[in-house]
């Protein structure tokens, strides 16, 4: 098993599946309690050692000693808290069923919707797009989702999504374009009038006034995922010419 | 006249009277009880603590699955966009959300060097010479065991008391 030496901030530090953290590094910023936030990646062993478990960059934030490993895969695995894309694949008299991408369909309260009561349910139909959220997510069940912010009771954005194109990118990718100042969304939006949402599942929907600008938008997404922004601006600027 | 002996028993048109039986009752009940009370007692199990040891504790861990968290503190992350006024009420909450997540991460970082007033008080109220018995206290108590595997086992330092499951 290799074990890490921490250098430099600045260096990126790749690890393998494998890799020992070391003890040393690990405690530089934590108080006396030695408290220490996992994220994934990584994963403590037996011998009370703390080992990478997925391929990708050590990262490492101060506040709340977190550390993780920054990896892509497109296979989504479900965490509480995160906004997702689904769609309707069942209907039950308490439940819709959703597939969200991950290894089993998630369900999602018929009641879960702003302002809707017994009386007033909204009427969703199978293959409808729902953006929600998920408000339970663990390994031994299926998912809960929600269509509304849980602290305020509005729906803030989620609910159903009408219209529009959905395409299915990597998860590295989407956590990328969450990121409000993201340089190929403003880019794009300076061009075209379109909007969109983002499912940390790995999908994004696009709608847009008409599909020339959909396709347009949809291949710039797609084509930045391995771009730095000198050539991602390069290549929304080819891709608006050609329009 | 021989004198007639008495009885010394109660009869038994006595023995059946209610507050008679209130008593044997009593009796019965208690007996039952203890007994139960051993039987518990015998199931609990206790494993000799000098034959197992366990491991020199180092971090405590917390366990986060979610990538989005981890950044928290210094991104903020919108999930729905609109531009140029595709879609009006999309971009009004996006950059709502956006405005209030910088709030929080603000607030947070004054909170993390403030002081609350509760604390505050209890600081002056305590004197010099009772601060520094307390501190000396503190740090020769041992530290709460911890391992960083995922089921930690809590060895019981008070010598092998059987622990309740919770309900």
């Amino acid at each position: 098993m290799a074990s890490i030496t921490t250098e430099e901030e600045s260096k990126l530090l790749i690890v393998l599946p494998g890799d020992q953290l070391p003890e040393s590094g690990l405690m530089e910023d934590s108080s006396a309690a030695h408290r220490l936030t996992l994220g994934p990646g990584l994963a403590p062993m037996d011998d009370d050692s703390i080992t990478a478990v997925k391929a990708g960059i050590l990262k490492h934030n101060a506040v709340g000693n977190r550390w993780w490993v920054e990896s892509n895969q497109r296979r989504y695995v479900a965490a509480q808290g995160e906004s997702i894309i689904g769609v309707v694949t069942g209907k039950s008299a308490e439940h819709y069923k959703v597939d969200i991408g991950a290894s089993q369909p998630a369900l999602l309260g018929v009641l879960a919707f702003e302002g809707a009561t017994k009386r007033n349910k909204p009427n969703h139909n199978i293959g409808d797009l729902l953006y929600c959220r998920v408000s339970m997510a663990n390994k031994d069940m299926e998912a809960e989702l929600e269509c509304m912010n849980p602290t305020t009771g509005k729906a803030d954005g989620f609910g159903e999504l009408k219209g529009g194109f959905v395409i299915k990118i990597s998860l590295g990718l989407a956590r990328r374009l969450l990121d409000p100042k993201n340089l190929v969304l403003r880019l794009l939006g300076q061009h075209i009038p379109f909007e969109m949402a983002v499912g940390t599942n790995g999908k994004v929907w696009v709608n847009s006034a008409s599909t020339q600008h959909t396709i347009l938008i949809c291949n710039a997404i797609r084509n930045s995922e391995y771009l730095n922004s000198g050539e991602c601006s390069a290549m929304v600027k080819s891709l608006v010419e050609k329009m | 006249m021989a004198e007639i002996p008495h009885k010394t028993t109660l009869s038994g048109k006595l023995l059946t009277m209610k507050f008679m039986q209130r008593q044997q009752e009593q009796e019965t009940r208690d007996k039952l009880v203890k007994e139960q009370k051993r039987i518990v007692t015998e199931a609990h199990w206790v494993i000799d603590q000098a034959t197992v040891d366990l491991p020199k504790p180092k971090f405590q861990v917390d366990y986060e699955p979610s990538f989005l968290q981890m950044n928290a503190t210094e991104r903020s992350s919108v999930g729905r966009m609109s531009f140029q006024k595709f879609n009006s009420a999309v971009e009004k909450s996006a950059s709502q959300t956006a405005g209030e997540q910088q709030l929080e991460r603000e607030l947070k970082r004054q909170r993390q060097s403030e002081i609350s007033d509760d604390e505050m008080a209890k600081e002056m109220g305590r004197s010099n010479k009772a601060k520094k018995t307390k501190e000396a206290a503190k740090s020769s108590q041992s530290k709460k065991p911890t391992t960083n595997r995922r089921a930690p086992p809590k060895p019981s330092s008070g010598g092998g008391k059987f622990m309740k499951p919770k309900e």
